[in-house]
């Protein structure tokens, strides 16, 4: 089953083996998740809009050109709809080029006296979750899911030029908490 | 010396820097501890978000997506045998007053060849009743009709409206 491509199943899907889907939704389920928890910040309602996603994808296979990638079209949708729960919820959802000093809040935000001393990696994935939405899915997909900048701003619809100063406006971010927190000494 | 930007930084480690820039920042790097620095502290973020932790849905999540999809699939199938069943009862409908006029017109001896006669006088029938709704539809009176009819519009859409949603109630359960 693990050497089927994304395309054969979606051909056999189309024909009529509805059951086949299962294999894209356990292939794709937990990375797609894993994104949608560090966008919604909550993995209850990241397994709805999860759920949705695999629903809309579903729905729309006969929408989907083959000449794409079906990684790329079915991030497009879940960082779509992890957006719209986002404002739906009322939530802030930032404009993708903001500006740094919204981004500098967490810095602020950061108690080391009143967070239980962790290990650095362990520290930084709970900074990971901090972040705002889409640059957390710009981090997820870089390093997650090894997506090149050129998905990445495939699916999120924008720039690679955005992508990259996303990228690396969080890598300076992190780095200065990390420095602020002494967490740099581990590596001296 | 001036310090290398961030920015410059963040190409090193991915890459992105042509043959002669990186050639000046590593001999840079050689006399400058404080950018050294600054470089391992941002190697060691970029080495620790490579190890990022994958979160694993429940258990039962696929069969509860592909349990949603049949349901859904059965629902779609239900909605298309209702259209289907209205559109053909409107057609037989249809037909049947299509084959009513039609019989009326052959079985009636006295009407054989005199079709064009027969459907003359269904048009001036026609004619009438257009005349007659003139009355009926004046402009006070139309307000009337446009109120009923929305009234009516209005109680079909919330009776569609609170079908699909427990419709949807029953597929989400």
């Amino acid at each position: 089953m693990k050497n089927i491509s994304d395309l054969e199943i979606i051909e056999s899907v189309k024909k009529g083996n509805r059951a086949d889907y299962s294999i894209l939704v356990d292939r794709y389920k937990n990375k797609a998740f894993s994104l949608i928890v560090r966008m919604v910040k909550n993995q209850m309602d990241a397994e709805e809009v999860l759920q949705d996603c695999f629903v809309k994808a579903y729905n729309s296979l006969e929408s989907f050109k083959q000449q794409a990638k079906f990684s790329t079209w079915f991030y497009r949708i879940v960082y779509n709809t992890a957006l719209t729960r986002l404002s739906t919820k009322k939530r802030k959802v930032e404009n993708d080029m903001s500006s740094i000093d919204e981004l500098y809040f967490l810095e602020s935000n950061y108690n080391p006296e009143t967070t239980e001393q962790k290990d650095s990696s362990q520290f930084m994935q709970s900074m990971i979750e901090k972040l705002p939405p889409s640059y957390s899915a710009v981090i997820n997909m870089f390093y997650l899911d090894n997506m090149s900048c050129e998905e990445i701003s495939e699916i999120m619809q924008t720039s690679v030029s955005n992508v990259k100063v996303m990228l690396h406006r969080s890598r300076n971010l992190l780095r200065d908490i990390l420095i602020k927190n002494n967490y740099a000494e581990e590596i001296l | 010396m001036i310090p290398i930007d961030d920015e410059t930084l963040n190409q090193y480690i991915d890459g992105e820097l042509d043959q002669t820039k990186l050639k000046n920042i590593k001999e840079h790097l050689i006399n400058s501890e404080i950018d050294r620095k600054r470089l391992e502290y941002l190697q060691k973020v970029h080495g620790d978000l490579g190890q990022l932790k994958i979160y694993q849905t429940s258990t039962n999540f696929t069969s509860f997506v592909m349990s949603k999809l049949e349901k859904k699939f059965k629902a779609s199938k239900k909605d298309k045998i209702f259209i289907l069943s209205i559109s053909s009862v409107f057609m037989i409908f249809c037909l049947a007053i299509a084959g009513y006029l039609l019989f009326n017109i052959i079985s009636d001896p006295s009407s054989t060849g005199l079709i064009v006669e027969k459907t003359d006088s269904y048009i001036s029938i026609l004619m009438q009743f257009t005349e007659s709704a003139k009355g009926i539809f004046t402009p006070q009176n139309i307000s009337i009709f446009g109120s009923i009819i929305s009234f009516g519009f209005l109680a079909v859409a919330y009776f569609m409206y609170e079908e699909h949603k427990f419709s949807k109630r029953k597929i989400e359960q």
